[in-house]
């Protein structure tokens, strides 16, 4: 196979150097945390966004906790009161989380007219099937929320020993937890996510009291299922064959 | 707003070209012929074939089954079957490249940041549209029609196809044209018996065609060899048998000495001549570096994948464009599909148990059965329109699909003899079906600010089936079962769920051609019609997807536009 000229960089000279920028930063949730890795000028850095609390501001989930930054010098930096504002979300494919009372049926999308004249679409015969039509996976029932992306606000390189820009970090927490208390806690942000944009304030702020409580107790919130909920194991969508 | 200044070089391309799949290969080879000096812009890493390319990797060279790490799909990006232990680097992170979606509504982008691209691991089915598809619109009223017809694309159909080199069978099926092919694949025992099954059903069921040299390869295939059916081609193929760029247009165009190729360029946004209005460069940054560049061209081709494409245009704002380059009509993003799968049945043929394999070893294809619905007024069907295909497969490849699955556990002497026995007998149909274009399904730049590692503005997708998709996909799950049945097969599950919309990969229409300027972006010759010297030649240019899996038409629609560009520069009218 031909490989000539493939590593020819083009002669074009690089702006001016500027300092460097960290745009954004990922993670996987464990537990209520949310832990990962970055990299700044070849310097590997772990960190550990631990959330005390969560809270609604302008219809946007809030967390507030505490950033901890460890270098290669294995010492490691915290700061508290670090605000995680959620700029949007990333649906999830594959199994889905068990969630806490199941998780709403999103309406059916009939073809809606495409707003052009003349357009058609055939009328469902009489004595049509009343068999459900397939559905596509990952979504009603089985639908949940697969990444996070938050806007962290009060990062500060220097103090948490990154000489970077973290003051416009995003946070892409990626939820795919391996344990009980991580399992609970994406029931709980898929059930908001989705209850935030159907616009259900009372049922968003009974979330938020059941986040902040999984929060506060960790494995030992919800032994039993919260009031008006109940733990629901989902099963995963149908296998499809032949792919 | 960040302030970036860049640096200001002498050097003017002809053309500047975004990406080097199968759109960008093949706009570098077209336009290097024609004398024009290109600078080809990739995301992703150059391969280095030893290294990258596992194409003869053995089944015991695998600590996973062939499948990866437990988990890290989940971790890193969803891509299901497509990516596995050993081509997992040609695929992107969704950590390092998010995107966006609605809660509940997911859609899966698979991306390939590397040089070649898509190509690399591409499913390599290769079939023409017909004015089945180039006309839909004046068969049962929805969307519209594309401003070209069959007779217009079909020179460069047959240029592609000779090429890439394409093995194949003419089939005489309207819905199907049929193309230049070099000989088809053998069936294997159990494809015959299905494509009885089809046949004693009224169906069609040909031989895949497919991009992958089965007779000695042409002159101008140079480096290539013929497919010696090792049954690895998504781990790249090696040895150049199946079509990539890599392998096939790329060193074309580096051999005419006017190609620069520069690999690790993330693309910022296209450069606007703020008097003209005219694309003028692009700002790109380095993907290890970080350093933010610019680079200049007479005439740019964005051809980074239909998504990607989008993005880079959506993120090109200026005075003259405040919508996105190009943008003047407000469809671009707009009319978003994918091909759904997912939806089929599978069995075994009980005859085979214990057969010894004949040519199932290695062949890495299978049988078509086209589209039959709604192709004549016999064929019309009332609860939707458009149509389908079946992909189906019969018997195991090099490391059979079950022998990794829940169905086959076990190791040692006892699990190889029984994969053994079982070797030949799986069979499956999977539907490959056409999503209506329809302006609902969309992508724009994430309005909550979302960047990727570069700072780069990401997409929101928003894209759901519709009503006609799961009448069809009720009705695919019905047939599928009929024509194994008839095949003689035990059917072991029927119907499913329908892919995840972006699972099949062959998203595309966000950038649609047409008539019109008011309702299109591009016109037939995939120019744009508000920037003269732009041209989005990749599947974005779509105005519908049909059934057919849509890379061939990617190709000739290049060949096409670079035909047109080609000509155009050289009248100075670009």
């Amino acid at each position: 196979v031909p490989s000539r000229n493939q590593g020819e960089k083009a002669r074009i000279s690089p702006g001016p150097k500027r300092a460097v920028t960290v745009h954004s930063i990922a993670a996987l949730s464990e537990g209520r945390d949310f832990v990962g890795r970055f990299d700044v000028s070849g310097q590997h850095y772990e960190f550990t966004y631990s959330p005390v609390k969560a809270e609604i501001a302008g219809n946007k989930l809030v967390l507030v906790g505490k950033m901890t930054i460890t270098g290669a010098d294995g010492k490691p930096h915290s700061r508290p009161g670090i605000r995680a504002v959620l700029a949007s979300t990333q649906g999830g494919i594959g199994s889905p989380p068990p969630t806490l009372g199941g998780w709403r049926q999103s309406a059916p999308v009939a073809i809606p007219p495409s707003g052009k004249v003349g357009d058609t679409r055939p009328a469902p015969a009489e004595g049509a099937a009343q068999t459900p039509p397939p559905a596509t996976d990952n979504t009603g029932s089985s639908a949940f929320c697969g990444v996070m992306y938050f806007h962290l606000e009060g990062l500060e390189g220097p103090s948490l020993g990154v000489p970077a820009d973290l003051s416009h970090t995003q946070l892409n927490a990626r939820l795919f937890p391996t344990e009980d208390l991580g399992r609970k806690f994406h029931s709980a942000y898929s059930l908001l996510v989705a209850t935030l944009s159907e616009g259900d304030a009372k049922t968003v702020g009974e979330l938020i009291e059941i986040l902040n409580q999984l929060m506060k107790e960790g494995s030992q919130a919800f032994a039993s299922s919260p009031a008006g909920w109940s733990l629901v194991e989902m099963s995963p969508p149908d296998a499809a064959p032949g792919r | 707003l960040q302030v970036i200044t860049r640096l200001r070089t002498q050097k003017v391309y002809d053309a500047i070209i975004v990406g080097s799949g199968a759109s960008g290969g093949m706009a570098a080879k077209e336009l290097t012929e024609r004398g024009l000096e290109v600078l080809v812009l990739e995301a992703g890493p150059p391969v280095v074939p030893e290294r990258d390319l596992n194409t003869h990797k053995w089944p015991y060279d695998s600590m996973y089954r062939g499948l990866g790490p437990p988990g890290w799909k989940q971790r890193e990006q969803w891509m299901e079957d497509t990516a596995g232990e050993f081509s997992r680097h040609f695929y992107v992170k969704d950590t390092e490249h998010p995107y966006t979606t609605d809660a509940g509504k997911p859609f899966m982008w698979v991306r390939a940041r590397i040089v070649g691209g898509k190509t690399l691991h591409w499913g390599r089915m290769s079939y023409r549209l017909s004015d089945l598809d180039f006309k839909a619109a004046s068969f049962d009223g929805f969307g519209d029609n594309w401003p070209i017809s069959y007779d217009e694309l079909a020179p460069y159909y047959g240029k592609a196809e000779e090429f890439i080199g394409v093995s194949g069978s003419n089939d005489h099926l309207p819905q199907l044209p049929d193309g230049n092919y070099m000989p088809p694949m053998n069936l294997n025992c159990g494809e015959y018996l299905l494509r009885d099954g089809a046949k004693k059903t009224g169906r069609a069921a040909i031989p895949m065609r497919v991009a992958m040299l089965t007779g000695p390869p042409k002159p101008w295939m140079k480096g290539r060899n013929k497919c010696h059916y090792c049954g690895n081609c998504g781990l790249g193929c090696d040895v150049g048998a199946m079509f990539n760029s890599l392998s096939s247009t790329l060193p074309v165009a580096d051999a005419t000495g006017r190609m620069t190729l520069r690999p690790n360029s993330v693309v910022r946004e296209v450069i606007v001549d703020r008097n003209t209005g005219k694309a003028r460069g692009i700002a790109f940054v380095d993907r290890e570096t970080r350093d933010e560049y610019e680079a200049f061209g007479k005439m740019i081709i964005v051809a980074a994948s239909t998504l990607e494409s989008t993005r880079i245009l959506l993120n090109s704002k200026s005075r003259q464009h405040p919508n996105g380059l190009g943008n003047s009509s407000g469809v671009l993003g707009h009319y978003l599909v994918d091909h759904w799968g997912g939806m089929g049945a599978y069995g075994y043929f009980k005859v085979f148990v214990g057969r010894d394999a004949v040519n199932e070893d290695g062949k890495a294809s299978g049988i078509l059965i086209p589209r039959f619905r709604n192709i004549s007024k016999e064929t019309k069907q009332q609860r939707f329109i458009r149509g389908y295909g079946f992909e189906c497969g019969t018997g195991g490849g090099l490391f059979p699909g079950f022998a990794k699955s829940a169905l086959m556990t076990g190791f040692g002497s006892d699990f190889k003899a029984r994969v053994r026995s079982f070797y030949t007998v799986g069979v499956g149909m999977t539907a490959r079906a056409e999503m209506l274009s329809r302006f609902e399904n969309y992508a724009e730049i994430d309005p909550g600010g979302v960047v990727d590692a570069w700072g780069i503005p990401v997409l929101k997708i928003h894209a759901q089936h519709s009503d006609n998709e799961r009448e069809m996909a009720r009705d695919a799950g019905e047939c599928s079962a009929e024509i194994l049945r008839a095949a003689g097969a035990e059917v072991l599950q029927t119907g499913g769920n329908m892919t995840v919309p972006g699972r099949i990969i062959h998203e595309l229409c966000t950038a649609r051609m047409g008539d019109d300027p008011k309702h299109s972006v591009l016109n037939k010759f995939n120019q744009s019609w508000d920037v003269k010297n732009l041209f989005v030649t990749d599947g974005a240019a779509f105005v519908s997807s049909a059934c057919q899996n849509p890379t061939l038409t990617i190709l000739a629609l290049t060949m096409r536009a670079c035909d047109y560009a080609a000509d155009e520069y050289k009248r100075g009218n670009i």
